[in-house]
């Protein structure tokens, strides 16, 4: 488990000499997630992220033997709820039909806000996990705020369950969120920081880490593999 | 490839959360140093959430790696994931591998 700093994703007082561009981004997605983005409130986010959290702490459990995940006693419709469980546990299972009954219940916009949030959460909790130092608690949710409804206007269908940004400078990954822009920034400013090295970047593939690009690219191959990720 | 078999074996007991996760964890320390596990950490850690990203959108294979990895994705079950069907797999010609990942860049 973290210390009891104050401050949250204090790695140092864990004794992780993590680089800090990877912590100050950590706490300032923690921010973001406890206050209104631009389809969800703070108090929602917030328990999109407990959801998905639980949801993935029992993915190695068969879907029908969750009965301990915690319920979300009014905070969110039950459809986000399922959006939120599944997208953390369950993602490699999703398939067109399941994606397009989330977006017509909860709409485009709001789906990929939803998304971003439990991904966001995934990979911290994965990095967390990994370091051997837990999940940080969740932030307290702001209440204040309301959703400032945006999204890209000039979002395209690619193929994708989502529109986005076309044309686009990078892969696919790269723009699944663009319908959203804060909820790009959310997640993408730690794939920045977590994925290229201290001065790397994702989208230049420059690479300047510790590892070798091809011990990076293993050991991301060997996680996409056995989340059967076909992407 | 140098602490190749650390590196497989700390990624598959995080995403599994796996008991051998501790050992996992000390072998690559030993193998890569303190910087080396915790730029490891970092993309095991942020590819749990590409993956998601990825599944969630439906996002189709970029044409590059549609391209080159026509040749390796049904030998190693590639083909048989769920998100195989958001690509149109009958698009894949070999010989036009190679551009790279980012077609525009430049443009």
């Amino acid at each position: 488990m973290p210390s009891s700093s104050s401050v949250p994703f204090d790695y140092s007082a864990d004794g992780f000499a993590v680089r800090d561009d990877v912590t100050s981004i950590h706490r300032v997605s923690w921010e973001k997630i406890a206050r209104a983005g631009s389809h969800w409130t703070g108090p929602q986010r917030v328990e999109i992220a407990r959801q998905a959290r639980a949801a993935r702490a029992a993915r190695n459990d068969p879907p029908w033997s969750r009965d301990a995940l915690p319920g979300a006693e009014g905070r969110l419709p039950e459809t986000a709820v399922e959006a939120a469980r599944t997208i953390g546990a369950d993602a490699h299972r999703i398939d067109r039909a399941w994606a397009e009954s989330m977006i017509e219940a909860l709409g485009d916009a709001a789906y990929v806000e939803l998304g971003s949030i439990v991904v966001t959460v995934s990979a911290l909790d994965a990095f967390g996990e990994a370091l051997g130092r837990g999940h940080e608690p969740l932030p307290d949710a702001i209440e204040d705020g309301t959703p400032d409804g945006a999204r890209l206007d000039a979002a395209t269908d690619i193929g994708a369950y989502i529109p986005m940004a076309d044309p686009f400078p990078g892969p696919n990954v790269g723009r699944a969120l663009s319908l959203v822009p804060e909820a790009n920034t959310l997640f993408f400013s730690n794939v920045m920081a977590m994925y290229g090295g201290p001065s790397g970047s994702f989208f230049d593939l420059k690479w300047d880490g510790p590892l070798s690009r091809p011990q990076a690219e293993l050991l991301a191959a060997r996680v996409s593999a056995l989340n059967e990720c076909f992407y | 490839m140098p602490a190749g078999e650390q590196i497989v074996g700390f990624g598959e007991a995080v995403v599994r959360g796996s008991e051998d996760l501790p050992a996992a964890r000390e072998a690559l320390r030993q193998a890569l140093g303190e910087a080396g596990f915790l730029e490891a950490c970092g993309i095991a850690g942020i590819f749990n959430g590409l993956v998601r990203n990825a599944d969630f959108s439906g996002i189709p294979l970029d044409d590059a790696a549609l391209h080159s990895s026509e040749d390796f994705r049904d030998k190693l079950g590639l083909n048989d994931f769920s998100g195989a069907k958001n690509s149109d797999l009958s698009r894949a010609d070999a010989s036009q591998a190679g551009e790279g990942l980012f077609p525009h860049k430049g443009q």
